[in-house]
């Protein structure tokens, strides 16, 4: 979807690397800004970290960006970065937990994890998508984040599997076959989370 | 019946596969009950996953929360004076975006600096508030002291003067109560002398012993 401007990210990269060119690192972080923070808000599932966690990857980006491997792709080093920085995010989470439910967010419209709005089921199309949608995020939070990283890079950013191994670090044969054993199991956690659902969910 | 793996329906299902592939596995597909079915089981997946896609979290936020709002408005006041003067033709748009994009990159690689000068800048204005205080107090203090001074002053005089007040009003008191006690004395020995005198009255006309005069 974004591959018409291909080119320009590595010319743009060029600038920034040579001649420090705030206008091309305007331009890539213009493009990439809300690619990075929606893969980061479903990894750490929690808006706000995903704000801070995308500037932390752009400032990376700068301040890396000597060491920019010229022959590679910007996109791919970038999320690189993006991946690695949610990866030490959730593993800080692990040893040092917030909240029982760390990737539980609080108050304006982030991944909660009660459920979603279960107290008034709203009969409206709309309501039940942003439900729908709710459920899918809550999934995806529980899901081991080996499988997580490569279903919101190729399912959601649409990158291929080639690329997906790439920065991942792995064949591109793993990439596959954990997105099939990531696909499994979200439809199992969306099945169980139906299933607690229908119940009703305790205060 | 050899069926297809994983890794092979996966580049189907997410169009990576050539020509020639997608041939052989929809060939599979249709004859094969087990592969149908593992799909559609994916396809599920993937369709439910898309809610999330139309409605991504905080899809809407476009900028930070703590990005600095006075940096911000110089942008914009920028931003604004190109359109108000009607000069896009010498300030550019791409320009504006760069000031603006510029203004951001420095705050991301600033936002700890500025963190710790903000916090600086508190710790200093809590200690002159501090110091402020302490002059208040003391002021306040010495203030205290001077009136409590005053007061005091005001306090002994006015006593004094109650004192000196009292002791002429003891005396005159002293005196009125001694000249009341004299008329008292003195009146009642005039009454004692008229209760004797009633007392010892006989009428020389009447007999002693006789009723008296109806
Ligand atoms: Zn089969």
């Amino acid at each position: 979807m974004i591959r018409s401007f291909q080119a320009g990210d590595e010319q743009a990269m060029w600038r920034l690397r040579h001649e420090d060119d705030a206008g091309a690192f305007a331009e890539l972080m213009e493009r990439w800004e809300t690619p990075v923070r929606r893969l980061c808000a479903r990894m750490v599932g929690d808006v706000h970290r995903a704000e801070d966690l995308s500037q932390e990857t752009f400032a990376r980006v700068f301040a890396h960006r000597h060491s920019f491997d010229t022959g590679g792709r910007f996109s791919t080093w970038m999320w690189r970065i993006a991946v690695n920085l949610c990866h030490d995010e959730l593993r800080r989470r692990v040893r040092r937990p917030e909240s029982p439910f760390p990737y539980a967010e609080g108050e304006d419209g982030g991944v909660r994890d009660d459920g979603p709005a279960c107290e008034q089921p709203s009969p409206s199309e709309a309501a039940a998508k942003v439900e729908e949608a709710e459920w899918v995020r809550r999934a995806l939070v529980r899901l081991p984040e080996i499988y997580r990283a490569v279903v919101v890079l190729r399912h959601f950013e649409g990158l291929r599997f080639a690329e997906i191994a790439e920065i991942l670090g792995i064949p591109t044969g793993t990439a596959k076959s954990r997105m099939a054993e990531g696909l499994d199991r979200l439809g199992e956690l969306l099945r169980h989370d139906e299933r607690g659902g229908a119940k009703g969910f305790e205060p | 019946m050899k069926h297809p793996g994983n890794e092979e329906w996966m580049s189907y299902l997410y169009d990576e596969c050539d020509t020639a592939d997608r041939q052989r596995l929809d060939a599979h597909a249709a004859v094969c009950g087990e592969c149908t079915a593992r799909l559609a089981g994916w396809r599920g997946v993937t369709a439910r996953l898309d809610a999330d896609r139309e409605t991504p979290a905080g899809a809407g936020r476009r900028f930070g929360r703590r990005l600095p709002i006075a940096r911000w408005l110089a942008a914009a006041a920028l931003l604004a004076a190109g359109i108000g003067l009607g000069r896009w033709g010498t300030v550019s748009r791409t320009d504006v975006r760069h000031e603006l994009e510029e203004a951001r990159v420095q705050w991301t690689l600033q936002a700890r600096a500025d963190r710790a000068a903000a916090d600086r800048e508190i710790v200093e204005s809590v200690r002159a508030l501090a110091a402020r205080e302490q002059e208040w107090m003391e002021d306040a203090r010495h203030e205290w002291a001077t009136a409590r001074a005053v007061d005091h002053r005001a306090i002994q005089t006015a006593l004094r003067g109650i004192e000196a007040r009292s002791t002429t009003d003891t005396v005159a008191l002293h005196a009125g109560l001694l000249r009341l006690a004299q008329e008292t004395g003195n009146g009642f020995e005039q009454t004692e002398g008229h209760l004797q005198q009633l007392a010892g009255y006989r009428p020389d006309n009447s007999p002693a012993n006789e009723q008296p005069p109806r």
